[in-house]
């Protein structure tokens, strides 16, 4: 993928400078990359266990990003992708279960005990974005911040900067997070 | 952060009670004062912190997991192909029905798409592997038809949808008794046997990839399949095969050959008569015990296995062989496996039996074995018709004879064949793991080179077929080169093999003309007729044959045409009387030559019956050979003046042809080329000048299109724009043309040759002489070397040298090589004479003598006239050339007369920076005032 990081640096460029549609064409990349990074891996420890996943989605990012680019302009980058690694991530899961289904309309509550077994990843993960967006709803940074813990790996101290706020608030945070979220998912 | 809300409260309360101890977080929580319910929930949400995020982190990674194989899914389109339905998925990637998405026609396929996402050397090397597959056709095979990666890369195969069921499954439906299944199963093993002569290995053979369908035919899937994977993939993970019928080689990861393919055939022939599997599980000895000839398949068969009995001798005896442990203990050959079942089902000896004999005789009897197998065979003839007559016994010697020596053939043939399919094998040979078809091609021509020398017969049918894969890969002179090796093996193989050799030489002959090698491909002609001639007795179809490619190699570059037109009657009149299905290629290469006599009459007449002729026999348009036809009346009618039907009629075979072989066949890119061509002809150049492109396309989009055949239409673009007077436009294409042949041709090859004049003339044209020269030169030299001394190109070269004469100012040496030329016996054609007559008027004003390129000018424009009409363009500009001319001689009112009459078609079609348009300019000036003063 080396031969795109001049494109995405351009890209990159091009976003910062105003451009908000860059961005949107560097995700194709960005899940390209991702998917041919979980192939290698599955390909070489063959089983999703050994994933390690907020690792992969920001090695991903970091690779396409190529490694020399400016840490402030990095940290920037991975914020917003994290946005979208998260709607990639979720559009997947829903257009799984649709096709699981017959192409119904997926409706699902915080609880699906009803769910049946091969549908439990894709239910999971659907949970996991619709308690994220109530946690968005109650509070906006505390959703943020998360989303770049977990969809893209970020570093408190990278997540700090981009906020704007103390890397202690930022531990915080994601503290409450975790227990909200644990909570609301139980 | 909102500081009323509930979640506010929460949060805040968190905060200050979560890292103190139980005890005091609920003095603390009591003494807040919040309400018992957010107490709790604090309480609660404290207790769920301490879990980890494994529910948010476990969906993750598993949706990650699965990308991979989730990429597509039913609904997506991959290429022009629709996935409707999933019908397996395993190790190797997922298996889709699917139709095609475009609409044009119905056909469905099966698309495999494969796991894993390769590097981008990986992908080009399961393209040029898939250029080899897509060769391999026989009616027990399934097609390769399509391939490519989608846009994420993940790399994907379309094959033929085989409506059917695996062939254990049939074999139990059906109820099959025992000699049908052995009989379904020799099918089997002649289709494999037929791969294998064309360098293709199965790998992967297993009763699923042995469909039977409703008629009782087998089809094979994924051929060659296993392999091009294999040969295209990292080093990360093992072969891709089936454990289960994989070879003990295969298994041990050591060199894989036809003898593989022999082994897995030999278990699926055991499940098929024993009714039970080979392998089924890890532990199951059943396999051991075959291979190692511990126990017989009647000893292991089923309980149930109704013919048990019937299995004892000849069927035990050709499982073992063929599962043997050693590879050098099987079949030779799938063929070989093939002929022992025959012999079973004829009731004769079979070639697997009496080990007793063999064992003791040891490797000698092994090497020899056709010669004992003829003995054998001689001993049981002479035993059981020995009451026959003596003629009747030499004449069945003679066909053991035959026998023997095809039997030897056969083997030369494969041991030639494994020792390059040792070569390939990545496991064996691991800096060479990502070999290539053409680098398997290229050794294997080498090795072919200095082997074989007792045995050039069989040498030559192994150079036949590399020719046939050179020729595939667009490397017409080395394919030429070996079919010329392949004749000469013949004639050293004595004159018994004279049928052969004239018929290589016939197809060497095609092969030389349709790459310029005119001198050459009449010689070959000849020879093979020669051949066909002196043949005792006389075979009026092979005589035909000949005469046929004699027509075909005289009438290339309109060189002997009246002698071309006879020979093809000939053939025409045996092949007619003798009612062949090859009667009407002849009939359609006579109206071509009629075509170029110009006899546009006869030819359109014979066309017509021709198509006509054809339609009957195939019953419908369908067939590619009908489309032929098609288009070359189209172009003839386009010829006659009848433009508009013409172009119908053509446009109407593209859509057939899109139709029967998909829009994207590299075919319909070729007819789109064609089109072109036609449409520049008549002088539509947009027109032709948008078909060219869509070939460009359509060859560009098409991974298994040649790059040779992408060449024809880049480099038709570029004339037109060129003559177009788009000089800045076509510059850049005639160099890629330029550079991409001499990328894959030899630099005296005859289009090298032809992209270096083009080239050379746009320079000079564009004043760049210096760098014209020396392209130009080489372009003269090996032209008068290699062809013809009167050939037409070797005059465009002449030409072209006096151009760049007048051009670099030596006006005397221009002058005098004009006339050298008009003086000599070179071919010619209108456009070349135009040219001509262009160049003397441009010398004459060169000189600064105007008056004297008024006559060359006028011939120019009514040789035009004649041969393209008045509208077409080139015309037109000649007559603006002539009238620019004119009104500088003072002959205002001719000029103006041209000018009117002219100046619409240059100013629609010519380019702003071309000299039409700079006439165009300088007269409207000239001649503008005059009018308005009248």
């Amino acid at each position: 993928m080396s031969t795109e990081v001049g494109d995405v640096t351009e890209l990159l460029l091009a976003w910062r400078g105003g451009d908000r549609q860059a961005l949107e064409r560097l995700m194709p990349r960005l899940y390209d990359t991702l998917r041919e990074m979980a192939a290698v891996r599955l390909r070489r420890e063959g089983a999703q266990q050994t994933l390690e996943p907020t690792a992969l989605v920001h090695e991903a990012l970091v690779r396409l990003l190529g490694a020399d680019t400016d840490w402030q302009n990095r940290a920037h980058f991975l914020a917003l992708a994290a946005m979208h690694m998260r709607s990639v991530l979720v559009d997947q899961a829903r257009s799984r279960l649709s096709a699981k289904r017959g192409g119904d309309i997926v409706v699902v509550t915080l609880s699906h005990a009803e769910a049946s077994e091969g549908q439990r990843i894709e239910l999971d993960l659907i949970a996991l974005d619709q308690a994220l967006s109530r946690l968005h709803d109650e509070d906006q940074r505390v959703a943020r911040i998360v989303e770049m813990s977990y969809f893209a790996g970020m570093e408190r101290e990278e997540i700090a900067a981009v906020v704007g706020i103390s890397v202690p608030t930022v531990d915080r945070d994601l503290r409450f997070a975790r227990a909200w979220l644990n909570r609301v998912l139980s | 952060m909102p500081t009323g809300s509930r979640f506010a409260q929460l949060r805040r309360l968190f905060e200050e009670v979560c890292d103190l101890p139980p005890e005091q977080r609920r003095l603390h929580l009591e003494a807040s004062g919040a309400d018992t319910d957010v107490a709790a929930e604090v309480e609660a949400l404290v207790a769920a912190e301490t879990r980890g995020l494994q529910r948010v982190v476990a969906p993750v990674a598993a949706i990650l997991a699965q990308m991979p194989e989730t990429e597509l899914d039913v609904g997506d389109r991959v290429g022009a192909w629709r996935l409707v339905q999933k019908l397996a998925s395993g190790g190797m990637g997922a298996v889709y029905r699917a139709e095609r998405a475009d609409g044009h026609f119905e056909q469905q396929a099966a698309v495999k798409l494969l796991r894993g996402i390769p590097t981008e050397d990986a992908l080009a090397l399961l393209a040029a592997e898939r250029q080899i597959l897509a060769g391999l056709q026989h009616p027990h095979i399934a097609r390769l038809l399509d391939g490519g990666a989608t846009p994420g890369g993940q790399p994907y195969l379309v094959m033929e949808y085989v409506e059917g069921v695996a062939i254990d499954r049939w074999c139990q439906e059906q109820g099959l008794r025992l000699k049908a299944r052995l009989r379904l199963f020799r099918n089997v093993c002649r289709a494999v046997a037929f791969a294998h002569q064309r360098l293709i290995v199965h790998c992967d053979l297993k009763p699923s990839n042995v469909l039977v369908r409703p008629d009782g035919s087998p089809v094979l899937l994924d051929f060659g399949i296993a392999r091009a994977l294999d040969r295209s993939r990292e080093r990360i993970s093992g072969a891709y095969y089936t454990p289960g019928y994989a070879s003990p080689e295969q298994l041990a990861g050591v060199p894989v050959s036809v003898a593989s393919d022999v082994y897995s055939l030999g278990l699926i022939l055991f499940e098929l008569v024993s009714g039970r599997k080979a392998r089924l599980d890890a532990d199951d000895r059943t396999v051991t015990q075959l291979s190692r000839a511990l126990r017989r398949p009647s000893e292991l068969a089923g309980e149930d296995c109704q013919w048990r009995k019937e299995l004892r001798g000849d069927i035990d005896a050709i499982i073992l062989r063929a599962t043997a442990a050693h590879p050098g203990l099987r079949y030779a050959s799938a063929d070989a496996l093939a002929a022992d079942i025959e012999r079973h089902l004829d009731l004769k000896p079979v070639d697997a039996r009496a080990p007793t004999l063999r064992y003791r005789l040891g490797r000698l009897v092994r090497r020899r074995w056709p010669l004992f197998a003829a003995a054998a065979a001689i001993v049981v003839m002479g035993l059981a018709f020995s009451w026959r007559l003596v003629n009747e016994r030499d004449r069945a010697l003679a066909a053991e004879r035959e026998a023997r020596m095809q039997a030897d053939t056969a083997r030369q043939v494969s041991e030639f064949l494994i020792s390059i399919f040792e070569f390939a094998n990545p496991e064996k040979n691991p800096s060479r793991r990502d070999i290539s078809a053409r680098e398997m091609l290229e050794e294997s021509t080498r090795r072919l080179d200095g082997s074989l020398a007792d045995r050039p017969g069989v040498k030559a049918r192994l150079l036949y077929v590399l020719a046939q894969a050179w020729e595939r890969l667009g490397q017409p002179r080395r394919s030429i080169d070996l079919y010329r090796a392949g004749v000469a093996q013949w004639e050293r193989a004595g004159s018994e093999h004279d049928a052969a050799r004239a018929e290589g030489l016939g197809d060497l002959a095609v092969m030389e003309s349709n790459n310029g090698m005119d001198r050459e491909a009449e010689r070959s002609a000849y020879a093979a007729l020669a051949l066909r001639e002196a043949a005792v007795p006389r075979n009026e179809l092979d005589l035909a044959d000949a005469w046929n490619t004699m027509g075909v190699v005289l009438s290339a570059n309109s060189r002997q045409l009246d002698e071309a037109q006879r020979y093809l009657e000939q053939a025409v009149e045996v092949r007619k009387r003798l009612d062949t299905e090859n009667r009407f290629s002849s009939m359609n290469n006579l109206a071509d030559v009629f075509r170029k006599q110009g006899k546009l009459d006869q030819a359109l007449a014979l066309y017509r019956q021709t198509l006509d002729g054809k339609r009957a026999f195939y019953g419908n348009d369908d067939h590619p050979t009908v489309q032929l036809t098609m288009r070359t009346y189209a172009e003839a009618l386009v010829e006659k003046g009848q433009v508009e039907e013409g172009l119908a009629l053509f446009r109407r075979s593209i859509e057939l042809q899109a139709r029967s072989e998909g829009a994207d066949s590299s075919n319909v890119a070729k007819s789109y080329n064609e089109l072109g061509s036609l449409m520049q002809d008549v002088g539509r150049y947009a027109d032709a000048v948008s078909n060219y492109r869509e070939s460009m396309r359509l060859h560009a989009a098409n991974a298994q299109s040649l790059p040779a055949l992408y060449l024809q239409p880049l480099n038709n673009l570029a004339v037109a724009l060129f003559e177009t007077g788009d000089y800045a436009a076509s510059e850049p294409l005639f160099r890629e043309s330029l550079q991409r042949r001499r990328a894959v041709l030899s630099a005296d090859d005859f289009l090298v040759l032809r992209a270096e004049h083009n080239l050379a003339r746009l320079l000079m044209r564009t004043r760049r002489t210096a760098e014209a020269r020396p392209l130009a030169e080489h372009a003269l030299a090996e032209r008068i070397k290699r062809l013809d001394a009167n050939h037409a190109d070797t005059g465009r070269s002449q030409l072209l040298m006096a151009e760049l004469l007048r051009h670099e100012g030596r006006l005397d040496e221009a002058g005098a090589a004009l006339d050298a030329l008009e003086a000599s016996t070179v071919k010619t054609d209108r456009i070349v004479l135009v040219q001509r007559a262009q160049e003397r008027a441009n010398q004459a004003l060169a000189r600064q003598r105007p008056a004297d390129a008024v006559a060359p000018l006028r011939k120019a424009f009514a040789l035009l006239g004649e041969g393209f009409g008045k509208q077409h363009p080139l015309t037109a500009a000649a007559a603006l050339e002539l009238a620019w001319v004119l009104a500088a001689e003072g002959q205002a009112d001719e000029a103006r007369g041209l000018f009117a009459a002219h100046r619409a078609a240059v100013e629609q079609v010519f380019a702003e920076a071309s000299v039409p348009r700079a006439r165009l300019r300088d007269l409207s000036r000239q001649l503008q005032p005059v009018t308005a003063a009248r």
